[in-house]
This record gives C-alpha cells, structure tokens and sequence, in this order.
C-alpha cells in the first residue's frame, strides 16, 4: 500500500486543532522515532527509510517497524510502506543493529492523532510538534492502491482546505532533515 | 468550494464603518455577520472556518435565533476575523495579542506532559520496567524502595545491570533517612512502628550496598524531609505519584511524564530531586 500524504505547516494551529477537535476525537501521543540506514547510507541514497517507532499513548506503549520504499509520487513524496507491530522495542533495535544496520537519527514527534473518515477514505490527520523544530505541522495521510495515488491526494488537499491550510502551506520538508539541520 | 478557506479581510474602512461599530458596540455578532458578508463577500461557510464554528450556528446567530454571550467565543470570532486592535476594544476585547503562533500554552494544551494516567503504580509497573531495561539513568524517589528496588522480586530489581550485562544504567536511590523526624511522622500516617520503618530503610540500604559488588554505577541516599513525591525517571520519562497520610505510595494514582520543551512537570520533579540529593547523605 501507499500512504498517499501531504504535509503544511500550520500558521494557526489554535485553529486548526479546533477544527480537529470538532470531527474527531483526538489521540494525544508521543513517538520516539529512531532511523536507521546501512554504514553507506544506501538507504537514504534510495529514498528509503527504516526506523522503529515507539508510541507512548494514554493507554499503551507499542512499537513498530517501518520501511518505507521510494516515492511514487514526485509531488507529495507519497511513499509505499510497509509496517509491522513489535512486542519488544530492545529487541527490534537490536535485530537492526545485530543486521548491520546503523542509527542514523533520534528524536521525538509529539502529536494529536485524528481518525477521520473524509470522502470515503479513512483518514488520519496528526498535528505534530517536533520539539527541535519551530512550529506546528499537520499531515494528512491514507493509504491506498498504487493507481489511486493521485485521486487520494486530491481528496487530502480538500481535507486541508476544510482545514484552512491552502496550497501554499504545503511543504516537503522532512523532520529527519530539519533535526539533522538543527543538531550540525 | 475552493474559496471557502481563504481568511476573511476586511478592509479598515469597513471596520469604521458607524454600523458596524454600532454592531461591535451591542456586541450584536449577529449584525457584524451581516456586514462581513456584505463588505467582505464572505459566506456564512467561510465565516464559520473563520470563527471556529459550524455553519449551523452562523446562521442562526445571523437569523438571530441565537446569541453570543462567551467571552472566548468573541475572542474567537475576533481572531478568526483578524479585527484590527480598535474593534476589539469596542466589542470588550483586549488588543489582539501578539501572532498566537502555537507558543508554550498550545503547546502544552495540545501536546500535554502528562501522557497516560495509571490508577495506582501496579498497572504501570510492565512499562515502568520496559523503560527502565531500555534507559541510561534511573532515578528513584522513595521512602523505604522496598517495592521498587530493594528486594529481588521487587518492581526495577530485574532491570538493574547486575542482571542486564553491565549495560551502564547509572542508578540514583533516594531513601527516607531512619533518623529522622519526618520517618517517624511517615510511619505513624500508615500505621506502622518507626522501628519497622526504619529497619525496612536499612534492609533496602543493605541490599542495594550488594550490587556494588557486581559494579553497578548506583549510588544511595537518605533524605530527611516529609515524603510528598514518589519519582521513577528513567532519562526523559518520569512516573510520578504522590506520599500522603494514610495513603502508601504504590496505591497512589501515577502519572506518566514525558519531557517537552516548555513542561514544568518534568522540570520541577528532576530540579526537586537534584535538589533533594544536594541535601542528602550518601550511604551507598
């Protein structure tokens, strides 16, 4: 599956969270995201990302792990992705570590989760904080078949319009790159 | 469809407008609607993304089927609005405040320090010992630490280095001093002796000692002040509960508290702390 998403930054976040608010019940969480890439940086090079992802919420913890291929969308950075659930978060690092792989990147995303259901689709909409970045992010993301890319993309750019976030908000900046900026 | 989000703005002009500031004066939201729409082109849709509210409720503020009477709801209705400073003050409002661009209150109310809530330290006790397998520093804040530390099958026991390969967890153990007065008051809020008290300080004292033996980085205290809070930290996780008479600190509600940028929790339970090992005596 592809997750079909486009990411804004948010001018008025009271705003948007407001709007939130009113269609769905939010999902207060915290990840803990680590990436990892091979000593060459292969992946990276390949716009392919690894990295397991631990989920503080009001009534769990979990894990997963993610790999996420090569955009098949030059506009949005839609990626196809592949995730599991881990019960051990010690042991899915350390799987990685023992294959060879090396942690490229840690930091933490908070962010207020929203399952929506928008013209058909499921949803989710997350306002996110990243403690090192300035600012406040919303992405909008659903996954869908690779032929449907494009017609879920329409459908998250009027989710964001309902929102009040225009085109002119989006952005391709990722949280990895931004952190990395920040920490050199 | 496509115009319905763009940010109403009006012009000055139509702000100092003698109807208008009439309708700001009354704060009568319902006429101001009328001349938004009428000077801004606004539908009642894109004044609803403005305000914050549906449009079932534009319509019947504007058909004056109902009005508005709360302060935040003017507030709103201001921002969303982008009322210059002098149309604020003629609907009661203080002038805007500086671009409200998240800042430390969003961010503490939309993202908050506290994450989970557990009904007593039981039903936190499996993530507490997941972080702390996982962790680099462990700080414990107890009155005896029995049940969290002390004894073999107690709550952090299994996840301290002697058991963990050595794996560098530095250990700070916080216990109440069994000299003391405020020991004495503490036992006598849960109904046991000062002696049990104290000698169940010590045994934890003693077998916490045991683990220097097979080089752990710990390091033991004794505080001589009232017990108030119970504090877990493991690096930037806190669990937190509270000491109070007649009430044991592992039946007491723990909080899970995560670091933020702008959170006083966090930074106050591990100022505290600091603050309380400065004070302390080291024993171990």
């Amino acid at each position: 599956m592809i997750e079909a998403e486009l990411k804004a930054r948010v001018h008025s976040p009271e705003q948007v969270m407001r709007l939130l608010d009113e269609r769905a019940q939010a999902r207060v969480e915290v990840y803990q995201d680590t990436y990892y890439d091979r000593p060459d940086g292969s992946l990276e090079k390949a716009d392919q990302e690894l990295r397991v992802r631990t989920v503080h919420g009001a009534d769990s913890r979990r894990t997963v792990l993610t790999f996420k291929g090569a955009a098949v969308d030059e506009g949005s950075g839609s990626k196809p992705e592949h995730e599991t659930r881990v019960d051990d978060s010690e042991a899915a690092h350390a799987i990685l570590r023992g294959l060879g792989h090396v942690p490229v990147i840690a930091f933490e995303k908070r962010c207020r989760n929203y399952d929506l259901e928008a013209r058909g689709r499921q949803m989710l909409a997350t306002l996110v904080r990243v403690p090192e970045i300035d600012g406040t992010f919303l992405e909008v993301e659903t996954l869908v078949d690779e032929d449907e890319v494009a017609a879920a993309l329409d459908d998250v750019r009027a989710v964001l319009a309902e929102l009040g976030i225009g085109p002119e908000d989006l952005t391709r900046e990722t949280y990895t790159g931004a952190v990395a900026a920040q920490r050199s | 469809m496509g115009t319905t989000l763009q940010p109403i703005d009006l012009p000055d002009w139509a702000w100092e407008r003698a109807e208008v500031r009439q309708a700001l004066r009354a704060r009568d939201m319902g006429a101001v609607f009328r001349h938004v729409q009428q000077y801004a082109g606004a539908s009642q849709a894109r004044i609803a993304a403005a305000a914050g509210m549906t449009q079932a409720r534009v319509n019947e503020i504007i058909n004056r089927r109902r009005e508005v009477s709360r302060l935040d709801v003017y507030e709103r209705i201001a921002d969303g609005l982008h009322m210059p400073d002098d149309a604020r003050h003629l609907l009661g409002l203080a002038a805007s405040r500086e671009k409200r661009s998240g800042g430390a209150a969003f961010d503490l109310a939309a993202f908050p320090e506290v994450v989970r809530v557990y009904a007593a330290q039981n039903s936190a006790a499996e993530e507490i010992q997941q972080q702390a397998r996982e962790a680099e520093e462990l700080d414990v804040l107890a009155v005896r630490g029995l049940g969290l530390i002390g004894l073999n099958d107690s709550l952090l026991r299994a996840c301290l280095p002697r058991d963990q390969g050595g794996k560098g967890l530095r250990v700070r153990v916080l216990l109440l001093d069994p000299d003391s007065d405020a020991l004495v008051q503490r036992a006598a809020e849960i109904g046991e002796s000062a002696e049990s008290l104290a000698g169940g300080v010590r045994l934890a004292e003693a077998r916490l000692r045991e683990l220097l033996a097979d080089s752990c980085d710990i390091e033991v205290y004794r505080y001589r002040m009232l017990p108030t809070w119970r504090l877990i930290r493991m690096d930037s996780t806190m669990f937190v509960s509270a000491f109070d008479a007649g009430w044991e600190g592992h039946e007491s509600a723990t909080y899970k508290v995560m670091e933020t940028p702008h959170g006083p929790l966090f930074r106050g339970f591990r100022r505290m702390f600091e603050a309380v090992i400065e004070g302390a005596q080291r024993t171990v």
